[in-house]
């Protein structure tokens, strides 16, 4: 059903979320992507992907306190919803299903 | 503090509406500031820029096309839709180089096209800054018969028939009065000059002008007889002169020979009723001290502009009808001119001349925007052209597509989306270009007439012309799609092109240099009468002089004081070193000629053409050496020829050739005014000068010693000559006439060649834009035969592969490919040529002294034509006879 599987940068969204608390925020969750990843990720599309998450009910936020550096401005800090932590576990599970049937040989990347 | 780049921030605020809006921005600040330490500046700037254009183009093209739905829910757009604009990219994306080369292509058309507009806007279309309803508002003036005859035009008015004018027409239009004249603002070493307009105190009401700071004046300032002496400055000048500090309303200023107070501030961009700037405004009592007693009593003494507003509902033609029936009511009887001038209602914008016709500037401005978009058509040829090489990757998808029963609505959008995306891509940067570009051109073309960037027509220009782009390139792209058959395609796999698309594509490269030829041989039309411009002999010597005109009787100087110093100043400016002669005239030679009736014993009637009336030229003896305007016979003036000696005159050689055609006109005598005035004997005959670029007309001249002048106004004009380049003696110049009186006002001081040059501005604004745009198009029509020749060869590799096993050399190969293009090239050349020789009369009125018959301009337009078309074959052909047979026969 729709709005119940996860997109693969969503998935990575909600983990960045679950590894940065209490400080999840729009660019160092995009950080933390490119650096566990090596991958370029645009900043549009982690904001699209946390409100997305957020529509959802995977994800909640609230905005912060404020600080001296950013003109003063307050971060929207976002922690994932008890819903948002089932579902990273479930597509976890999934996948060590799926590896552990998975032939030995096949699982060195060639 | 530095802070992020101010345009990139903007962008992001244009493109973001949501309320976490503050939060990005907040979060890219932070980003911004940590690069700041860690980076530096450069790339802290460079990676935001980054940042923000990944965030625009991520929330443009994949944020709105949300899988659940809720965009389309929200909008009623498709999602299908979106899927297609997202394809449209992602497919331009695969192609970079096409992309590229397709939107640069586009932007030079684009920008020739903007760049011709931004000149016919501003000479054509934009009305003057600030003034309400500008349509309403006209330049009047009087047209009215001369005494030879024919008719002329009078920009101004005496003040009492503009009196009489304003009590009588005012039931259906009002009128201003006004004067702009020259004036030095502050006196010795820091004068400087400025145009200032004395107006009465109808003229800001009738623009519905008000004022940014302080106010304008009103009828209690324009009192007779000499009205207050308060001052409006433009913002352009308050901000130059004064820093743009408010607190200037209330000082003093001294203007001439009278001190004004600020009172206000006129709004930014004003620059009064004509596109000419003005620096001051003042009431026209406040400056008639600089004119003769009788400027408002006398009917001859034509003292100010007129302006008009006409009434609601009222028409140009009749109100200038009814103008003139209220004119010939008060002039009944007085004069047979007067009964039957004319009313012109000219309109305020720049390219209209005082009859409301186009000028000179703007018809060639209107040429312009023509040819531009000439170029224009040449680039989407090209675009066309290269889409039509494009990967047959796509061509194939879209033949799957249409064979598995597409919708045929969705591939032309997605054709539509391709082509507008493209379009829009070259419309930006050819914007970019032209913005450059008309900057460049108004400064160097239109530098007296103020600039002002019409952005809501520019954006709809660009608009209409992305989508008739738009429209063309889908046109043809859906053609292709028809032409060559879906079944086709599917067959022909990669490589082979059909008949028919071939055909097309050699049309569009003969279409292409037909226009490129076209537009070469205006280039070289316009080339050819710059030269001949630049080389236009002035019989003067032009380059080694320069000229100084002082306002003296602006600034209270009397007849007798100015006199006073000009017989000072000769002396002076003779002693500076570098000055090899200096002569004082009655205007600068470029100014317009005066005339005076002349008599000629033995004449009936004078034996000259119509229009080309002798005009007489005042100066004082040294004129002749420091012009450099020869003494073909007889002498030049001496001291001796003083008031009281016996009265003499000089006449040009094509006055003495009009005259007595044959004989020696030394001895003979001239009679000017009446005949109660002496005739003054000839004593030398000078070499003719020129004195209008544009014609030969008042070429007759005749010179009267400043010491028996016939009119009493003092010279108005020294001449001084270099012995190396005139401008740098400049300084030394102003020094010298400072040390003749430190009283000063401002010295205008110019070499004598720039003089000339605003009549050659025309001329210069053809060449220069026909020369950029005709490069332009042969730029692309070369780019154009390249790619085509390209792709032909590699399609036919496999039957060059074939000819080449079967014996033919390479060198056969590479001359039967070059002649191939050559073959396109005379088509389109000859085409090229014979719409330019049926052109070439509408454009005989634009060109100085040059033929629009010109061989050499025709034959040089084939000579580079031909030898780009080799240049652009040569490097495809070559690569044809590289062709390795047994490589190419495998292939496929």
């Amino acid at each position: 059903v729709k709005g119940e599987r996860l997109g693969e940068l969503e998935e990575l969204a909600v983990l960045a979320v679950l590894a940065l608390q209490p400080g999840a925020y729009g660019i160092a969750v995009q950080q933390v992507i490119e650096e566990e990843t090596g991958r370029e990720v645009s900043l549009g599309a982690v904001y699209a992907a946390l409100e997305r998450m957020e529509r959802k009910g995977l994800l909640r936020s609230a905005l912060g306190e404020s600080t001296p550096e950013r003109g003063g401005k307050r971060r929207r800090l976002f922690e994932a919803t008890a819903a948002g932590v089932r579902m990273v576990h479930e597509v976890r599970r999934a996948r060590e299903a799926l590896w552990n049937i998975v032939p030995r040989t096949a699982r060195r990347p060639s | 503090v530095i802070r992020p780049p101010r345009l990139a921030t903007t962008l992001l605020r244009l493109v973001t509406r949501d309320p976490r809006r503050e939060e990005i921005e907040a979060d890219l600040l932070e980003l911004f500031e940590r690069r700041l330490t860690s980076n530096g500046v450069r790339t802290a700037r460079r990676r935001y820029w980054r940042d923000v254009v990944g965030f625009v183009r991520h929330r443009a093209l994949f944020a709105i096309v949300e899988r659940d739905g809720a965009f389309e829910e929200r909008t009623g757009v498709t999602t299908a839709f979106w899927f297609d604009v997202r394809q449209a990219f992602r497919s331009l994306q695969r192609q970079p180089a096409f992309f590229a080369v397709a939107a640069l292509t586009l932007a030079l058309g684009f920008a020739a096209h903007f760049t011709a507009f931004t000149v016919v806007d501003r000479l054509l279309l934009s009305p003057p800054e600030h003034v309400r309803d500008a349509d309403r508002v006209f330049r009047l003036h009087v047209d009215r018969a001369d005494v030879s005859g024919g008719r002329f035009v009078w920009y101004q008015t005496p003040f009492r028939s503009y009196q009489d004018l304003r009590d009588d027409t005012s039931s259906f239009m009002s009128l201003a009065a006004y004067r702009t004249v020259t004036a030095s603002a502050g006196t010795g070493a820091e004068a400087r000059l400025i145009n200032i307009t004395y107006a009465d105190a109808d003229y800001f009401p009738l623009l519905g002008v008000a004022a940014s700071h302080g106010r304008v004046f009103g009828p209690d300032d324009d009192r007779p007889p000499s009205g207050s002496a308060v001052l409006v400055l433009s913002d352009a000048y308050w901000r130059s002169a004064f820093g743009g500090d408010p607190a200037v309303v209330g000082r003093d200023v001294r203007i001439g020979a009278r001190t004004f107070t600020v009172i206000g501030i006129a709004p930014r961009g004003f620059a009064g009723a004509t596109p000419h700037e003005v620096d001051a405004w003042a009431p026209l009592h406040a400056g008639v001290h600089e004119l003769p007693q009788t400027w408002n009593s006398s009917l001859l003494f034509r003292s100010v502009n007129v302006l008009a507003r006409l009434a609601a509902g009222i028409a140009p033609a009749s109100a200038s009808e009814r103008a003139a029936a209220a004119y010939h009511r008060r002039t009944e009887g007085t004069n047979a001119a007067d009964n039957t001038a004319r009313m012109l209602l000219a309109p305020l914008a720049a390219g209209r001349t005082v009859t409301g016709e186009i000028s000179r500037e703007a018809r060639i401005a209107l040429w312009l925007q023509g040819v531009a978009l000439l170029v224009v058509l040449v680039a989407i040829a090209n675009v066309v052209n290269l889409q039509m090489s494009r990967a047959v990757e796509s061509r194939r998808e879209l033949a799957v597509r249409v064979a598995l029963g597409a919708d045929r609505g969705r591939l032309l959008a997605k054709l539509g989306l391709e082509a507008a995306i493209v379009a829009a891509g070259g419309a930006a940067f050819g914007a970019f270009l032209s913005y450059w570009g008309s900057r460049t051109l108004h400064q160097l073309l239109l530098p007296d007439i103020s600039s002002t960037v019409p952005l809501t027509r520019i954006a709809l220009l660009a608009a209409g012309t992305i989508a008739v782009a738009t429209l063309l390139l889908m046109a043809f792209a859906w053609a292709q799609v028809k032409l060559e058959g879906v079944s086709d395609r599917l067959k022909t796999g990669r490589g082979g092109d059909g008949f028919s698309r071939s055909r097309l594509r050699q049309g569009l490269i003969v279409v292409q240099v037909t226009m490129s030829a076209l537009l070469l041989v205006g280039a070289g039309l316009f080339l050819r009468s710059m030269v001949k411009l630049e080389g236009l002999q002035f019989g003067m010597d032009v380059e080694r002089v320069l000229a100084i005109t002082i306002p003296l009787r602006g600034a209270g100087f009397t007849d007798e004081a100015s006199e006073a110093f000009y017989e000072r100043a000769l002396p002076e400016l003779s002693a500076v070193p570098g000055i090899a002669g200096a002569a004082a005239a009655q205007s600068t030679p470029f100014a317009p000629s005066q005339r005076v009736e002349i008599s000629v014993p033995g004449f009936e009637r004078l034996p000259l053409e119509r229009g080309n009336y002798p005009t007489f030229y005042t100066v004082t003896p040294g004129f002749f050496e420091t012009m450099g305007v020869r003494i073909m016979r007889g002498r030049a003036f001496t001291e001796a020829d003083r008031a009281g000696a016996p009265q003499v005159i000089i006449v040009e050689e094509a006055l003495a050739t009009a005259l007595w055609p044959g004989a020696d006109p030394i001895g003979k005598c001239i009679r000017l005014v009446n005949a109660q005035e002496p005739c003054r004997e000839i004593i030398g005959v000078a070499s003719n000068t020129r004195r209008f670029v544009a014609t030969a007309e008042g070429a007759l001249r005749y010179y009267v010693p400043m010491g028996q002048r016939v009119l009493t106004a003092p010279p108005q004009a020294l001449l001084v000559r270099a012995a190396g380049d005139p401008a740098v003696l400049i300084p030394s110049v102003r020094a010298a006439l400072l040390r003749a009186r430190n009283d000063l006002p401002h010295a205008q001081i110019r070499p004598l060649r720039q003089m000339a040059e605003p009549e050659m501005r025309p001329w210069r604004l053809g060449s220069t834009l026909f020369m950029v745009f005709g490069a332009a198009a042969l730029f692309v029509a070369t780019l154009g035969v390249y790619a085509l020749l390209s792709v032909l060869v590699t399609q036919r590799t496999r039957e060059i592969g074939v000819r080449l096993a079967l014996g033919a050399s390479p060198g056969r190969t590479i001359r039967m490919v070059v002649s191939q293009s050559v073959g396109w090239i005379i088509a389109g050349l000859a085409l090229g040529l014979a719409l330019a020789l049926g052109a070439a009369r509408f454009v005989r009125p634009l060109l100085f002294e040059t033929s629009p018959y010109d061989q050499a301009v025709y034959g040089g337009t084939a000579a580079v034509l031909l030898l780009v078309a080799v240049a652009a074959a040569l490097s495809p052909a070559i690569r044809a006879g590289r062709v390795d047979p047994s490589v190419a026969l495998r292939a496929d």
